[in-house]
Formats: structure tokens, C-alpha cells, sequence
């Protein structure tokens, strides 16, 4: 049902943007060319052995003859590193095939795509009132969620500096990160990092690799974290990715206990709150939506939710359409 | 959630799914404690009997019945007397109620008031009125004690019935039999008030009037008799007289051819007398009248012409010179005064008696007034009398009945049952309440855990306090809480969770 939709609505949207503007990933062509729906499926969703590493490698570097590293504000992804993910899976639904948190994933991005049809949205802020939330899981996982769609290419960045747990999830290093470069140590391109691709185990056989998601890490804000979050670059960084991106998802920190997530989602479209059903009190959702009550809520994520709708339990709509 | 916004059917359904055992457990619990307190409850007998009231087997109308009391009221009084301590303590001592307990006899009393029912029959046929009878029930913690009370207090009732109804038929009859004497006293004062009065007036009773009457009516003819023969006797002595007077004028010398003068003057006084008769009787132009004043003048006239008489006097004495014939003339003249003298007394006595009788006749109407009032304070009396008479010899007779206990009384139907099962407590009763204090208790715990809980759960609660969007329900799908308890509940359903995944966790962040 919701892939349908999905189809629909990237039809409309897709129709608007050639009026408007020519697309992101038409205009840098020369970095990524998107690869065919049939094949990123058969890439991603069928049991068969992965294609050869040099076949894939070519999807993701392009051909840079004429793209500097960071010339005139572009950026040169091809310059991003790769680095060997090893994805805590059982933590990861949006990457399975099928099932109800699949499902559920998919239906948040549709709900996405139909906010943008409303009003412009590329940059996603997710926080919460507490901590121990679930914001982590919901980014990571609607990045995930994005990204197998269509291919589209998803920025992820933890903002979260001071308690930064999302590369845990990917299972990848988390310097030099977002700290790093807010302190003006580093540039954007050197924090980018990508999944280098992954042997093909027994264990994980049914496992798609990771799609085209770039991840920044969190990096070792530790007590500078408040300034760092006041940072102009924050603001730049996002303008700059987000030629380059279809999607930008940060996770920060929760905006109760520390001011981090509010200072980032001055930056952002739109602001995704998180609530751990159960856990979260009405009073805390009500006081983090008056926080960020400056910037544009999208709504809630209820996250852990035990007596869930029945979602994605027609066995036999699987994710081949996407 | 419970209290912070308004939930429907769905919500509360959730809650229940989500809360259940804490429902379930008080409610499989409380009734198996009740069940269990249920045998450490004293156990508590009731034996019943059945008393009927039997009417009275003489019919009504031959014997009045002397209480007329209603039953249901004779039998609150006679509950009252009976639930008296001076009633109940003997009992209480007898089968020793509630002596192992330390309370004082007050309270026992009381106690075993409590445990004694008497609950009337309403007679179930319409119309029918009146108690057919009533139940008498015990409950004791042992079923011959109660029994035995039941039966003690039974013919304790029985017992009080008969006596209750003698002693109400014996008290009419005594209060019948003092009002009699009085009446009886009463009739006699008025009896003797009324011979005195017949005594004192015998005579001029108004029943005598007719006889007075008649007796005045004789004594006036005895008296018109007297008189005439008064007046004949009057003119035969005059005759006699002057018969002698002749007899002895021609004796002396005497030939005078004058009528000699004594007999004028009797004819004289004869025609006054019979003069003054007639104008008594008759006007002065009634021919007789004019008739006699005429031979009056005519004789006064010859009586003035007449030479004056010799002055020597007929005297009737007799002397010796008297011829025969004169004595017997003065024999004749004496017996004639005795006779004269002998009416006028007759005369005078008839008058005196006349004169008795007027006055008897003219004092009868008062005399008949006082005879009546005291006839009526006597008549009055002697109905008063006879009334209280026909009463007391009713109340006599039914009395008789009570004594006899054919009149109404109480007949004991069945006799104290001796109970087989205890009433109280009973267990089902016991479990049900257990049960229904177990859900409420349950519902309790619930609503004020719901209360307590403020966590969002679902898009309805996000909405009803932030009022933004849900975009997303993400399920739980971490391994924090253990997964057997899904196997052993039955009513929990099973996530779909595809077989080729592992539990998702969310490790937060």
C-alpha cells in the first residue's frame, strides 16, 4: 500500500521539480549516477551473490576530472572515505526485507514525502524530550528507509556530541565527527564516511549491503558541545551537502536536559520528535514541543510501542518495488 | 492515562489488554480467601416452626368471642412480652446461650433477640384477611440448641396465647359482674323509692282515679238518698206534729173552728222551705214559684186575720192527762227526731267523705307526675339491668371456651425442625462476594495505576495533549523484557515477526 503511494507521490514530485529545478543528482551526474531500480533491488533485496567490487565501485566513484575536493562550496564526495561497517543488524529493521518495522519505516517515509509535497524539506532533525528515547534507532533506521528508496542518496549525521551513540548501530568509528569540524579542525568531506562493501556470510546471507548512505559521526564534543552546537557551520555544512543529498537526517540530543538540539534545528527544515511509548510523559512531549517551538515539528515518531497496529503483516508484499 | 483526557471504548479495551492480570490475580485469589475465611465463620442453625392460628370452633353468632383484638397486633404485644428479659433470661441460662463468651447478660439478651424471627403468613388468597399463622424461627451455632430454643419459645408463645385469652375473657366477665351488682343495687334504691311513693299516695295514683270517681259518684247519690228522706222525715214529724196538736186541743176544750195556728205555721214553714227549694233551683217567673209565693201571702194574710193564738204551747211533752192516742202520736214524733238526728249525722259523714275524695281527685295530676319520673329512673334501671344480664351471661359462656380452648388459639403445625445444614455462612455466597471484591479491587488498582501512569502509548494521546501528527507507530521489538510470557498466556497475541528476524532493540540514544 504505502510503496504505491511512495510511487504516486515521487511521480508528482518528480513532475514538479523538472517545472522548478533541475534535480540535485541530474546536476552532479558526474558524481553518482543513479542506478536503475531493478538493479538496486536485485542489489539489494535478492538472495544472489553480490556483483563484483569493481562493477559496484564504479557506481560510487565517478568520474571526477573535472570536481576538486572543496572548490568554489562543491564538494568532492569521491573523496569521501570508506571505512568497513559492520551494522548491528538486529538493531536495523529498515534494512529487512519484510516485516512489520519495515513496514513501519516505510510508511514514516511516505508520511515524509507527503510533508514535502506541502512545503519544501530535505534536512531532518530527530530529537526527544529524554534521553534513551529511541532517537538514534528512528534516524538511523529512516535514513536506511530513505536511502532503499530509489536509490536516493541520504546524508546521516549524529549530532548528538555529547553522547553520541549512532555509529554503534552502523558499527563504525566515530572520528573524526561533527565535533571535529564545528571546531574548525577538519573539513566536510574528511567527516564523511561510507560502508566499504561487506563479505558475504552464512550469517548474513539474506543481508542487503548497505545502501548509499553517508554517515557523520558524532566526534568528541564533550563539554565544548553547547558552543559547538552554536556553531555557524552547522548551518553551512547543511547548505553545503544538501546539493548533493536528497536527505539530510540528524539525530542530536535530547532537548530537556541541553540546548545542543535546539541550536542545530535553526538549521534544519524541519524538526522530527521522538517519543518511547509507555516510557515518554505527556508532560515531557508537551515541554519539548514548546523548546522547539521556533522551528517547523513535522510530528512524532512513537517509538517501542507494544500493542502496535498491524502493520506489514500481508506476507508477500515485499520490498521488490522499491 | 485515566483522568488526563477523555478515552473511548478502544482506549479502555487497551488498558484492559495491557492490565488484565492485575485484574485477574485479586480476582482468582479474593474468593479462594473468602471460600477460606468461610470456614472460620461460626457456623450458624436456624430451626423453624410453623404455628397456625385456629379460629374459634363455636360459630360466632352463637358465642361472641370476648378478645376482638387484631391477631398481628396481640401477637406484637405478645412478642414483646415474650422477648422481655424476664422471659428470655431463664432460657439463656437454661441451654447457657453464648455462655463461653464473656459477655455480660445484657448482651446476651440482646444477642438472642436478635437471633429469634417471628414472621406472620400474609394468607396468599386475596380477600382472605386475617393471619392464617406465623413462623417462629431460632438460629443458634449448634443445631439442637437451636431446636430446643425454637421449641421453648414456641410454647412460650402457645402458652401466653391461652392465658393471654383467658385472662382477657376472665377480665370481662369480673368487669361484667362488678357493673351488675351496681345495676342490681341501683334497682333495688328505685324499687324501694317507688313502693315508698305508692305507699304515701295510695289513693291518688293515677290508676285509682277511676275508682275515686266512681265512689264520689255513690256518696253523692247515698247523699241525695240522705237528703230526701231527711225531708220526709221532716214532713211526717210536721204532720205528727200537727196531729198532737189537734189531738190535744180538742182534748183541752178547745173547738175552735180556726185552723189553729201551729198548723199554719207549719204549712207556713213548709211553703217557705219549699220556696227557698225551688228559687234555689228555678227563676222567679217559674210557675211553681209564683205558686208558692202566692199561697205564702194568701196564708200570712189568714194568719194576720186570725185572733192571736193562746200562747199556750203544744207541747209534746206528755203528761198524764194524754190520752192514748196522743202518746202514741209523741211516741211517733220522738222516733221521728231520733231518725232526723241519725240523717243529719249520715248526712254530715257522706259530705266529710265527699269532700275527701274532691281533694284526692284534684291532687292526682301532680301526684302522677312524681309517679311517672320515679316509674321512668325504675324502668331505665331494670333495662340497664337485664342488658348487663344477657352480657355477662355471654361473657360466662365464652369464657367457658377460652377454658375449654375452644375459641381461638394457637396450634403448633410443625415442630422445631432440627436443622441439617448450617444457613450461614454460605460458601458460594462467600466466593461470589470474593469474586466481585476481587474484580472491584482489581478495576481499583488498575484505574489508579492508570491514573498514576502519564506515558504516551498511542497517536491518540499525542495528539489529545501536543495536538501534532503521528507520522509513525514504531513496535517494540527490543529482548528487555523476556518472551515466555508471550507462550504462556493464552489472550496475549503473538507479534507477527517474521521467522528469519531477530527481536529488534532499540539501545536508545
Amino acid at each position: 500500500m504505502s510503496r504505491i503511494y511512495e510511487a504516486l507521490q515521487k511521480a508528482e514530485s518528480e513532475r514538479k521539480l523538472d517545472q522548478h529545478e533541475p534535480r540535485a543528482s541530474e546536476q552532479q551526474i558526474d558524481l553518482e549516477p543513479l542506478t536503475q531500480t531493478a538493479v538496486a533491488e536485485a542489489e539489494y533485496e535478492s538472495p544472489v551473490a553480490a556483483p563484483p567490487a569493481a562493477e559496484r565501485s564504479s557506481r560510487y566513484v565517478a568520474p571526477v576530472a573535472t570536481a576538486p575536493a572543496v572548490a568554489n562550496g562543491t564538494l568532492d564526495l569521491s573523496k569521501i572515505v570508506r571505512r568497513p561497517w559492520s551494522p548491528s543488524f538486529s538493531q536495523l529493521p529498515a534494512l529487512l526485507q519484510r516485516g512489520p518495522a519495515v513496514e513501519q519505516f516505510r510508511s514514516l517515509r511516505s508520511r515524509i514525502f507527503e510533508l514535502r509535497d506541502v512545503s519544501p524539506l530535505k534536512s531532518i532533525l530527530i530529537s526527544s524530550g529524554m534521553p534513551q528515547e529511541g532517537k538514534s534507532f528512528v534516524s538511523v533506521n529512516l535514513a536506511l528507509s530513505l536511502a532503499r528508496h530509489k536509490n536516493s542518496k541520504v546524508l546521516l549525521i549524529d549530532g548528538d556530541m555529547r553522547r553520541y551513540t549512532t555509529h554503534q548501530l552502523l558499527g563504525c568509528e566515530s572520528q573524526p565527527g561533527l565535533a571535529d569540524y564545528l571546531g574548525g579542525k577538519v573539513g566536510i568531506v574528511e567527516i564523511m564516511q561510507r560502508a566499504e562493501d561487506m563479505p558475504v556470510t552464512d550469517a548474513t546471507k539474506q543481508q542487503p549491503t548497505l545502501p548509499n548512505l553517508t554517515f557523520i559521526a558524532g566526534g568528541n564534543g564533550g563539554d565544548k558541545a553547547a558552543d559547538l552546537s552554536g556553531s555557524p557551520r552547522f548551518g553551512d555544512l547543511i547548505r553545503q551537502a544538501s546539493p548533493y543529498f536528497d536527505w539530510i537526517i540528524v539525530d542530536s540530543s535530547p532537548v530537556l536536559p541541553v540546548s545542543d538540539a535546539v541550536n542545530l534545528a535553526r538549521s534544519c527544515d524541519g524538526v522530527l520528535l521522538v517519543a518511547r511509548g509507555g516510557v515518554t510523559k505527556f508532560p515531557i512531549a508537551q515541554r519539548a514541543q514548546s523548546e522547539l517551538k521556533a522551528s517547523k515539528i513535522l510530528g512524532f515518531v512513537l517509538n517501542a510501542v507494544h500493542e502496535a497496529p498491524l502493520i506489514g503483516s500481508y506476507y508477500g508484499y515485499d520490498a521488490k518495488s522499491e | 492515562m485515566l483522568g488526563h483526557r477523555v478515552l473511548n471504548l478502544e482506549d479502555y479495551a487497551t488498558i484492559l489488554k495491557r492490565r488484565w492480570w492485575i485484574i485477574a490475580i485479586p480476582t482468582l485469589i479474593l474468593p479462594i480467601v473468602a471460600y477460606g475465611i468461610s470456614h472460620f465463620v461460626q457456623p450458624r442453625y436456624v430451626s423453624q416452626t410453623l404455628v397456625l392460628v385456629e379460629q374459634q370452633k363455636v360459630p360466632d353468632s352463637y358465642v361472641k368471642p370476648v378478645v376482638t383484638e387484631d391477631l398481628s397486633a396481640r401477637l406484637a404485644t405478645m412478642k414483646e412480652q415474650i422477648l422481655s428479659r424476664s422471659r428470655l433470661e431463664p432460657i439463656i441460662e437454661r441451654f447457657n446461650l453464648y455462655g463461653t463468651t464473656k459477655m455480660s447478660m445484657d448482651d446476651r439478651i440482646d444477642a438472642v433477640r436478635k437471633n429469634i424471627e417471628i414472621k406472620p403468613i400474609q394468607s396468599t388468597i386475596p380477600g382472605a384477611g386475617g393471619l392464617p399463622g406465623f413462623f417462629i424461627s431460632y438460629q443458634a451455632s449448634e443445631a439442637r440448641t437451636a431446636q430446643l430454643v425454637c421449641g421453648e419459645i414456641t410454647s412460650l408463645f402457645v402458652n401466653e396465647s391461652i392465658s393471654d385469652r383467658t385472662a382477657s375473657a376472665e377480665g370481662t366477665t369480673a368487669f361484667l359482674q362488678a357493673q351488675l351488682a351496681d345495676a342490681k343495687r341501683n334497682l333495688d334504691d328505685q324499687d324501694a323509692k317507688l313502693a315508698r311513693f305508692q305507699e304515701q299516695n295510695s289513693g291518688r295514683l293515677p290508676d285509682e282515679q277511676g275508682a275515686n270517681l266512681n265512689m264520689l259518684n255513690s256518696l253523692n247519690t247515698q247523699l241525695d238518698a240522705a237528703t230526701q228522706a231527711l225531708a220526709r222525715l221532716e214532713q211526717d214529724k210536721s204532720y205528727e206534729e200537727a196531729m198532737l196538736a189537734q189531738q190535744s186541743a180538742q182534748g183541752s176544750t178547745s173547738a175552735g173552728g180556726t185552723v189553729a195556728p201551729q198548723t199554719q205555721q207549719a204549712e207556713l214553714d213548709g211553703l217557705l222551705s219549699q220556696e227557698a227549694d225551688l228559687t234555689s233551683r228555678y227563676t222567679d217567673d217559674y210557675p211553681d214559684v209564683v205558686t208558692v209565693r202566692r199561697k205564702i201571702k194568701e196564708l200570712r194574710a189568714q194568719m194576720a186575720k186570725a185572733p192571736e193564738p193562746s200562747t199556750a204551747p203544744a207541747s209534746s211533752a206528755p203528761s198524764r192527762h194524754d190520752s192514748l192516742s196522743v202518746q202514741q202520736l209523741r211516741a211517733q214524733l220522738r222516733a221521728l227526731d231520733q231518725a232526723i238526728t241519725q240523717k243529719k249525722h249520715d248526712q254530715a259523714e257522706l259530705q266529710v267523705q265527699i269532700r275527701g275524695y274532691q281533694g284526692r281527685i284534684q291532687s292526682t295530676p301532680a301526684v302522677q307526675e312524681q309517679f311517672k319520673n320515679i316509674t321512668r329512673d325504675y324502668q331505665t334501671a331494670q333495662q340497664f339491668y337485664d342488658d348487663l344480664l344477657g352480657k355477662m351471661n355471654q361473657s360466662k359462656m365464652a369464657t367457658d371456651l377460652e377454658k375449654r380452648q375452644q375459641g381461638e388459639n394457637f396450634k403448633v403445625m410443625d415442630e422445631p425442625n432440627l436443622p441439617e445444614a448450617p444457613t450461614s455462612p454460605n460458601r458460594l455466597v462467600f466466593a461470589t462476594v470474593g469474586f466481585a471484591a476481587g474484580i472491584a479491587l482489581g478495576l481499583l488498582i488498575v484505574a489508579l495505576i492508570e491514573y498514576r501512569d502519564t506515558a504516551v502509548r498511542s497517536e491518540r494521546d499525542i495528539w489529545a495533549f501536543t495536538k501534532l501528527p503521528t507520522l509513525a507507530v514504531i513496535g517494540f521489538a527490543g529482548d528487555e523484557q523476556p518472551a515466555p510470557s508471550k507462550h504462556i498466556w493464552p489472550f496475549r497475541r503473538r507479534p507477527d515477526i517474521p521467522a528469519d528476524t531477530k527481536p529488534l532493540m532499540n539501545a536508545g540514544g
